[in-house]
């Protein structure tokens, strides 16, 4: 029945029977308390639920859990020992059987973030977007890492061969033309032109632009009676705004546009105002045709003067934007003080990128029906805050060495020619319009500095060239390079089938009159698709040094190794310990294992999921268009936990920590003073301070509810089941969904009594649901909170605006309470408290952690017979408080790594 | 032209498994359509299986956040029951769609997540080992899909991350979301140069794929039974694209339909929710019209939407937090709003149908339309008690079935009904108990 047992085995386990007939058949034969019905329980371990009913029955067996207290009939310990040894016995048995035949981990294919690291790293195209054309992978133990969800289609397929295709051709851009560095320099002057006054259909006032100068206002420029600029005050001139950009998928643009794909420095000067208020009211525009007149409506206080402007009274963040058709992504942050100053940040474009900035704190106007009805959030009886911006400069494309390694993977030496019209064949490759920028220090023309928005984007100034690649020797020039591509591509030693078979390719297509440079990129893709590259292989038992470079640099870099640890696998000496720990380092200290925090967060935490929800406009318009917001609370997570990994810190900073990672945004979000400035930086926390550690993070905060309102039940679940590890069943199909009040009669907690009246559904949810109501504290985007906020027509609002300039509907409800009780039955009043009392110990923080990193390192989980293994790695990291690096470093070690 | 399934069929009936077949034989698959290997077809399937035969079709449409409702059952039950404020919208139409309440997919929850198992039924979406299976208008592709030029069509309203559409090997297809792409796809012909083209590229990826197929058969002879699972599904889905690829070629020598509609306008921005629907459905149409496919998704990303642009009403919240009313007066009026808008469209939809004929009969009564929604309240995320309508097809309509609503009758059901209305010989889609009870084919 143990060891030897046939998987098809349909017979108990031994002694079983008699056991449960004994101990267990009051509730779990006719009964079949809590779904559990023993009273024939067979040992099928190929099925999934009949083996992990087993795992149950000795957890809560060995727990000393069942029988319960109460029980009248409980097993002697020797009896009750005996019979979990045998149940651990039979189940071990047939995992080990598993193991040895087929390994820990399912054969399985790169994730869409390990293809696109492996095609980056591989041609040396950091810029290409490779992830967004392949589709979704699938999730099993809450990863993409298993072969169980990463499945194969047709549309898999498709997109390998459009995905490779596309990042060989950026890898080609790239060698094709590169500009010397120049430096271009814009001024706001001339990007804007004359456009000052109100036009037709950007008659909003605070959304005009005006002229500054020594942070003084320009009347005379602004009504049109003065030249814009002038040789004179040509440096100091500047223009300035009150607001931000409507909507998020817009901003002030600058006309550039990167030439190729590269590094670029790109330096903004400007600086904070503050601008009188008594502005005019707004103007319309009456009449048709020639009588077409602009008409206004009286001073307002809240809308700018823009002919009486002053000195900055504070600072102003501003953000850096890249967009290429019509996708937007931030790059930079910096800040404009009342003097002015220079921000500088480098960055990497793609070919034809262009950069827009636009200022982060300030409010968009976004109006409310059809009359224009809004407010400036941030304007006072005495005027309100702005931002001047003098010029922007970009440098580049900045030198680099490899930009044509990719190129010299692909073809080697051999030169690359445009093709004239007419000619056939070729590589179509994309290209910048060579007049697309401003020439060096002059005017630009077309309208560049204009409103951006959805369905208002500039023509994209990319075309394509179409190239050839000039080879003397077709033939064998193929074969070299194609026997090198495959030799650096594939991760084992190459065989001859598999030359033969790509350079058939090659050979097709050339025949067919297609070209060297299509025919090569028709073999490479093949390559690239193949399994050889797409798949992760692995042979039961101890993986060769090959499988064990790859399964690290997938672990610890998100991608295939580098030639230097592959070289390191070449020479057979990766697997000594030695060795192998000083890989371990190299990799960790790479700025390539920032991809493995991204990612392990992204999955691990949900991070990814952080669009899926928006504040809602009525209740939270507040945080409702607060990009920035989100944008801080993301990395705070990230770099907190790469700190952790950096500095090998206890897994317990998870629980509580007294450090995080803020800017000025984030900081005033949760009240703490004394943090200035737009960029991330290391902050020690006030010693009483709520925050610390994941759970009071604002992304978090925000993950866990959806917009609109919180549930202790999910926020609940999600911190046991993620941070502490303990896995609670679905509810049981009977239970109606929870609608919550937004009226604010009733809160959430008073909704959810039955959880604590009912036996059955206490259960789990006095496992759950504390942390839960501990996080009550925090609203939906992880401000504290005393009252929750509510809507009701017969109540009257807070007063306020919200940053889409409209008023607040939400009023201070019902008070919270955060108070509850652990299941041991410890109290807490707090979120404080809560986490004073997690932290007593620490053991089950790292052991889940170190589950969540097993599951990302191996592609598999801790099954029941690696718990064992677990808690050795456990053990030894013991002595280094359960450092996280630690907890990485011994898991490398490990026989769970070290096998597949 | 050949008749070849598109990717593999587990016939569990008595035919041939497609998979033990080819081993046995040990050549590729571009072999021609073997009699052996046809399931048993109702003998209506086999006439619509020659070129000639009038085709049936459907439409499958979710709005990911449903409509409200308590403006949406109505009251009364079979064919004299009382229309609610919605379906008052759809009074001119009242003979030709069944109002379905109390029914929905079992086991499928966890709220939004939801929208992807609308028409595969697969049970637990949002949890973490999730694997979604064959969606209804795959299953029905994968048999009709050779004897149109699109196989099928997944189209979607502000969706690109969201796909009703999902092969058998659990894979979603991506949605079109441009009207104007689609329709270019359709009826925009190419310059010889330009098939000549297409046809090379097709070839260059049949090539591809055969030599990456040979490679993954090579690695699977080194690895264990259950590795060889994983590359089987590879070389599968190779072979999968090959087929396609080939088909695509065949069509390619055919010239496309002309319309002489004019191409549907850029619709740029999400808040331009309606419209989007309204070119959605009219794309739809002509794509039924023109025989260019047989079945078409379209998921309405509600979740995903904006403010949504109304003329002369005023939407102050996103489409998302508008659901989530919390039962205040004002959401719940632009709810409202929002939904009669869906009503009318729909309706229209209906009526367009209607006016167009196919032999004696109207499109309506040879195109299937399911219009529905994964969620029963949005605001309560609740997955029960569906609001269903299902329009045309040919059977016998003007009624509300009512199931329980306290005991949900599947869903699934329904599309069996469908399946069968095809001409397929099914009795079982994911997890039906049979065919819809109460809805009789004409």
């Amino acid at each position: 029945m143990l060891c030897g047992a046939s998987l098809a085995d349909e017979a108990p386990i031994k002694g079983s029977a008699e056991f449960f007939d004994q101990y267990c058949s009051e509730c779990h034969y006719e009964d079949k308390s809590g779904g559990l019905d023993l009273s024939e329980l067979t040992f099928t371990p190929d099925n999934r639920d009949n083996f992990a009913t087993w795992v149950r029955v000795f957890d809560r067996l060995s727990a000393g859990e069942m029988p319960p207290k109460k029980a009248k009939h409980r097993p002697a310990p020797a009896d009750l020992a005996t019979f979990t040894h045998t149940v651990s016995s039979s189940l071990t048995a047939v995992e080990n059987e598993v193991t040895a035949r087929d390994g820990r981990a399912i054969q399985r294919r790169l994730n869409r973030y390990e293809y696109e690291n492996a095609l980056r790293d591989l041609l040396n195209v950091p810029w290409a977007q490779v992830k967004d054309k392949l589709p979704l992978d699938g999730e099993a133990y809450r990863f993409n890492k298993s072969g169980e969800a990463l499945d194969v289609s047709f549309v898999q397929m498709e997109r390998y061969l459009t995905a490779a295709d596309y990042a060989m051709r950026q890898a080609m851009s790239a060698a094709f033309e590169r500009p010397d560095t120049a430096v271009r320099k814009i001024y706001a002057r001339d990007a804007i032109g004359q456009r000052y006054l109100p036009r037709e259909n950007g008659t909003l006032p605070d959304r005009l632009m005006f002229p500054v100068l020594d942070s003084h206002a320009q009347p005379e420029v602004r009504a049109g009676r003065a030249p814009n600029t002038s040789p004179k005050t040509r440096e100091r001139e500047a223009v300035g705004k009150v607001s931000s950009i409507f909507s998020d998928a817009g901003q002030y643009g600058w006309g550039f546009n990167a030439p190729v794909a590269g590094r670029y420095r790109i330096r903004l000067k400007g600086y904070s105002v503050w601008v009188s208020g008594g502005g005019i009211g707004r103007w319309f525009y009456t009449g048709q045709g020639a009588e077409k007149a602009a008409t206004y409506w009286l001073p307002v206080w809240h809308r700018p003067n823009a002919d009486e402007i002053w000195p900055g009274r504070n600072n102003e963040p501003i953000g850096i934007y890249a967009q290429s058709s019509g996708q937007t992504r931030p790059v930079g942050v910096m800040d404009f003080t009342p003097k002015p100053s220079v921000g500088e940040i480098e960055v990497q474009l793609a070919g034809g990128e262009s950069i827009r900035s636009d200022a982060m704190r300030l409010f968009r106007t976004r109006v409310n029906g059809s009359d224009e009805q809004y407010v400036n959030p941030l304007a006072t009886q005495e005027g309100m805050p702005g931002y001047a911006v003098q010029w922007l400069e970009v440098m580049g494309p900045l030198k680099d060495e490899h930009v044509t390694s990719g190129y010299k993977l692909l073809f080697g030496d051999l030169p690359m020619r445009r093709l004239g019209a007419g000619e056939k064949g070729g590589v179509p490759l994309e290209s910048v319009a060579p007049n697309s920028n401003p020439p060096l220090g002059g005017p630009t023309g077309a309208a560049a500095f204009g409103v951006g928005g959805p369905g208002a984007f500039p023509r994209s100034p990319i075309s394509n060239v179409t190239v050839e690649v000039i080879s003397e020797t077709p033939p064998q020039d193929a074969e070299r390079l194609l026997r090198n591509f495959i030799q650096v591509a594939y991760r084992r030693p190459i065989d001859e089938p598999d030359v033969q078979r790509f350079l058939g390719l090659f050979k097709r297509e050339f025949e067919l009159g297609s070209g060297f440079a299509r025919s090569m990129l028709t073999a490479y893709t093949g390559v690239l698709a193949s399994p050889g590259f797409v798949f992760v292989e692995e042979q039961p038992g101890k993986l060769d040094d090959r499988a064990l470079a790859t399964r690290l640099a997938l672990f610890l870099w998100n991608s295939t190794p580098d030639s230097a640890l592959r070289a390191r696998a070449e020479r057979g000496e990766l697997h000594k310990p030695e060795v192998l720990r000083t890989e371990t380092e190299r990799l960790l200290n790479d700025p390539k294992s920032r991809r493995f925090v991204d990612a392990f967060t992204d999955y691990w935490l949900d991070l990814r999921k952080i669009d899926d929800t928006s504040p809602s406009a009525t209740i939270y318009n507040d945080y409702e268009l607060d990009d920035p917001l989100k944008l801080a609370a993301l990395a705070e997570t990230q770099l907190f936990f790469a700190e952790l990994l950096r500095a090998d810190l206890p897994a317990r900073n998870i629980i509580a920590s007294n450090f995080t990672y803020l800017n000025e945004r984030l900081a005033g979000h949760y009240g703490i003073p004394g943090v200035a400035g737009a960029k991330m930086r290391r902050v020690t926390l006030p010693r009483d301070s709520e925050r610390g550690g994941l759970m009071t993070m604002a992304s978090v905060l925000k993950l866990t509810a959806n917009g609109t309102t919180t549930s202790p039940v999910l926020r609940g679940h999600w911190i046991t089941e993620r941070i502490l590890g303990i896995e609670t069943r679905p509810p049981p199909p009977s239970v109606k969904p929870v609608d919550p009040d937004i009226r604010g009669a009733v809160t959430i907690r008073q909704q959810l009594a039955k959880h604590r009246d009912n036996p059955s559904c206490a259960s789990c949810h006095s496992k759950m649901d504390p942390p839960g109501f501990a996080l009550e504290s925090f609203d939906v985007m992880g401000a504290h909170r005393e009252r929750y906020r509510a809507v009701a027509e017969n109540v009257k609002p807070q007063p306020g605006y919200g940053m889409d300039g409209q008023a607040f509907a939400f009023h201070y409800g019902l008070p919270v309470d955060c108070a509850g009780e652990l299941p041991d039955g410890r109290s807490f009043r707090d979120v404080k408290e809560i986490k004073r009392l997690l932290m007593s110990d620490e053991v089950p923080v790292a052991r889940n952690l170190a589950r969540q990193l097993v599951v990302f390192a191996t592609g598999a989980p801790v099954r029941f017979s690696d718990r064992a293994e677990l808690e050795q790695i456990l053990q030894r990291a013991r002595t280094r408080q359960y450092g996280v690096r630690t907890l990485v470093e011994e898991i490398v070690s490990s026989e769970l790594f070290q096998n597949k | 032209m050949n008749r070849k399934f598109p990717a593999p069929v587990i016939d569990t009936r008595q035919a041939l498994p497609r998979r033990r077949f080819l081993r046995g034989m040990g050549v590729a698959m571009s072999l021609p359509f073997l009699e052996a290997m046809q399931p048993r077809f109702a003998r209506a399937a086999s006439d619509s299986l020659t070129p000639n035969a009038r085709p049936r079709r459907m439409l499958g449409i979710c709005n990911n956040l449903g409509v409200r409702p308590d403006l949406f059952f109505p009251t009364g039950a079979g064919r004299d029951y009382t229309a609610s404020p919605y379906l008052k919208l759809l009074e001119a139409h009242r003979d030709d769609f069944t109002v379905i309440s109390g029914v929905s997919h079992p086991n499928v929850d966890g709220g939004h997540p939801s929208d992807i198992s609308f028409l595969t039924a697969a049970p637990h979406p949002a949890s973490s080992s999730f694997r979604n299976t064959i969606s209804l208008d795959q299953y029905i592709a994968e048999r009709f899909g050779t004897l149109t030029r699109f196989p099928s069509l997944t189209l979607s309203v502000n969706g690109a991350a969201r796909s009703l559409s999902w092969t058998g090997t659990g894979v979603a297809i991506p949605p079109e979301e441009r009207a104007s792409d689609v329709f270019n796809q359709l009826f925009l012909q190419g310059t010889p140069e330009q098939v000549a083209a297409q046809i090379h590229r097709l070839d260059t990826g049949r090539s591809i794929l055969d030599a990456v197929a040979d490679q993954s058969k090579e690695l699977q002879r080194k690895v264990g039974a259950r590795d060889s699972g994983r590359l089987e599904q590879y070389f599968t889905s190779v072979r999968d694209l090959e087929h396609r690829l080939q088909e695509s070629r065949d069509w390619e020598r055919k010239p496309k339909p002309v319309v002489s509609v004019a191409a549907p306008a850029e619709i740029a921005s999400p808040a331009q929710y309606m419209d989007k629907l309204k070119a959605m459905y009219d794309l739809a149409k002509l794509a039924f019209e023109t025989d260019s496919t047989r079945a078409i998704t379209l998921m309405l990303n509600s979740v995903g939407t904006p403010v949504v642009t109304i003329p002369g009403a005023t939407i102050t919240d996103s489409y998302h937090n508008l659901s989530h009313h919390g039962k205040t007066e004002e959401k719940l009026a632009q709810l409202k709003v929002l939904d009669e808008w869906h009503m009318k469209l729909l309706s229209n939809l209906l009526g367009d149908l209607k006016s167009v004929s196919e032999g004696g009969e109207s499109l309506l009564d040879r195109t299937m339309i399911l219009y529905g929604s994964n969620l029963g309240d949005a605001n309560a995320h609740s997955t029960t008690n569906l609001p269903t309508l299902f329009a045309g097809g040919g059977f016998h309509h003007g009624q509300h079935l009512a199931f329980d609503r306290a005991q949900n009758y599947p869903l699934p059901n329904l599309f069996v009904s469908m399946l069968q209305r095809m001409g397929l010989d099914e009795n079982k889609f994911a997890s039906s108990t049979g065919t819809m009870r109460g809805l009789e084919m004409t």
